[in-house]
């Protein structure tokens, strides 16, 4: 069962990483590269992924479960013609396909080999101005860009006049290398000598590439903004021929607004469910569990374009059973909790979490495998 | 005089952004130059046939890919990509 579940989750990475690309190939001239959702942290994607979202959680335990999300923009993409064009008008008119997704999930016991429980839900985004057509970049990057033609269109009219035989070609592939590498370098020795010329702010303005690191500041700003889902689900048990419903909201926010930091985010969560009780052989529904649970989640690692490899989320939770309490158990517990998030290979992510008993010192591990397809 | 058409294509979500200078830098006989928020088409009718004229965009895409192709009257096509923040430079040879 543990490998007919793991072949599953390959499976689908698979497909939807391989159907999503044909989608995109499809179109020749259409190539899909997103600044700001590339930026999203990982332990966001786990509340709203971008596209497709596939997990498999408790690995170490006896009741593991595979988990399919998927965004209503993910399935609409593969499907429909208009959406694959993706001008920009069509890309607003999407905006709240990308703010429902679908989340699936069949849970299974390595001791019984047999599948035990199925579930499905929502999740709705209230707020999500992480959204990139929330966002209005030419107000900072329009002036920017007037700038630094400017400059660029003075600088190669004195070069051009001052050698008459200068290779305009040359010329013209060194402002490209120069955009490329973002180093001023790159740039012909002639221009150079042009750029010493100017007074100071305009000297800084191209050699340290501020049009670049506004462009990347503001996408980077707009991917830890605010996010807010709410998650009805429902769940149905095999063994015991019985539903259980829940209900649950996140809410995350980026901290820090640097791109020289590696980010920070608060996360707050909240979930009830009703659901029976299995000590009892009749239908009930005397299960009631609470949890609400905060904390801050940190980027450890990043590349150079700022895309996550490695975050560490620490988070306090607090339980409440509302419902019947097994012989012994107490009403509520504290607990504090790690989780280590690392990227093992592009979308496919590796997330540990330890949680410590405050009240009755105990600790218990969980690891899922996780994989985020959005390119 | 040559006749180019310059045809610009974005394609992905909003906060789109191009400025296109098309102009010779030595005499300083002829400057074009107009922004753009979305995809575009643009033929330029009054060109010297065999000069070279600098092509420069500056413009952003934040959720896709910017194309520009230019084609007619010119030695070469042109035909290239870019995403994200871009400033690159260009050469049009006007045949």
């Amino acid at each position: 069962m543990k490998k007919l579940i793991f072949i599953i989750f390959l499976s689908i990475v698979a497909f939807c990483n391989n159907t999503y690309s044909q989608v995109n190939t499809l179109d020749s001239i259409y190539k899909f590269t997103n600044s700001v959702n590339s930026q999203k942290t990982s332990n966001s994607k786990d509340i709203l992924s971008n596209v497709f979202r596939a997990s498999l959680a408790n690995l170490l335990g006896d009741s593991k479960s595979l988990q399919f999300n998927s965004t209503l923009y993910g399935l609409d993409s593969l499907v429909n013609k208009n959406a694959r064009s993706n001008n920009d008008k069509f890309y607003t008119k999407q905006r709240a396909l990308r703010a429902i997704q679908i989340n699936l999930s069949i849970k299974a016991d390595s001791n019984t080999n047999q599948l035990t429980d199925f579930s499905g839900g929502l999740t709705i985004a209230l707020i999500n101005k992480r959204d990139i057509t929330y966002a209005n970049f030419s107000k900072e990057m329009v002036p920017q860009l007037d700038r630094f033609e400017k400059l660029r269109k003075d600088i190669d009219r004195k070069v051009a006049e001052k050698n008459p035989k200068v290779d305009y070609k040359a010329l013209q592939k060194s402002w490209s290398d120069y955009d490329t590498s973002h180093d001023y370098k790159m740039l012909d020795s002639l221009i150079i000598v042009e750029i010493n010329a100017l007074d100071q702010s305009d000297q800084d303005f191209i050699k340290n590439d501020l049009p670049y690191k506004t462009f990347k500041t503001l996408t980077t700003q707009y991917a830890r903004k605010s996010l807010l889902t709410i998650s009805p689900d429902y769940a149905y048990s095999r063994f015991n021929k019985q539903s259980a419903m829940s209900f649950s909201a996140a809410y995350l926010v980026g901290l820090t607004n640097s791109i020289d930091k590696k980010p920070w985010e608060l996360e707050a969560k909240a979930s009830f469910s009703i659901g029976a009780d299995t000590t009892i052989s009749a239908a009930n529904y005397k299960n009631k569990p609470f949890f609400i649970s905060t904390g801050l989640n940190k980027v450890l690692r990043e590349s150079s374009d700022k895309v996550s490899s490695m975050e560490l989320k620490g988070f306090f939770q607090y339980d409440y059973q509302f419902g019947n309490l097994p012989p012994g158990a107490s009403v509520d517990k504290v607990t504090f909790n790690t989780t280590l998030r690392i990227n093992l290979y592009k979308s496919i992510w590796l997330p540990l979490t330890l949680s410590y008993d405050i009240k009755h010192a105990n600790v218990l591990g969980f690891l899922s495998l996780t994989a985020n397809i959005d390119k | 005089m040559s006749t180019i058409k310059i045809t610009g294509t974005f394609n992905g979500s909003a906060n789109n952004f191009i400025k296109i200078d098309l102009y010779r830098p030595n005499p300083d006989i002829y400057d074009f130059s107009k922004n753009y928020s979305q995809s575009f088409t643009e033929i330029l009718t009054d060109l010297h046939p065999g000069e070279s004229y600098f092509l420069d965009l500056t413009g952003y895409s934040a959720g896709g890919t910017f194309t520009i192709k230019v084609t007619g009257d010119v030695v070469d096509d042109i035909d290239e990509s870019y995403s994200e923040s871009f400033k690159p430079g260009l050469v049009v040879v006007i045949a």
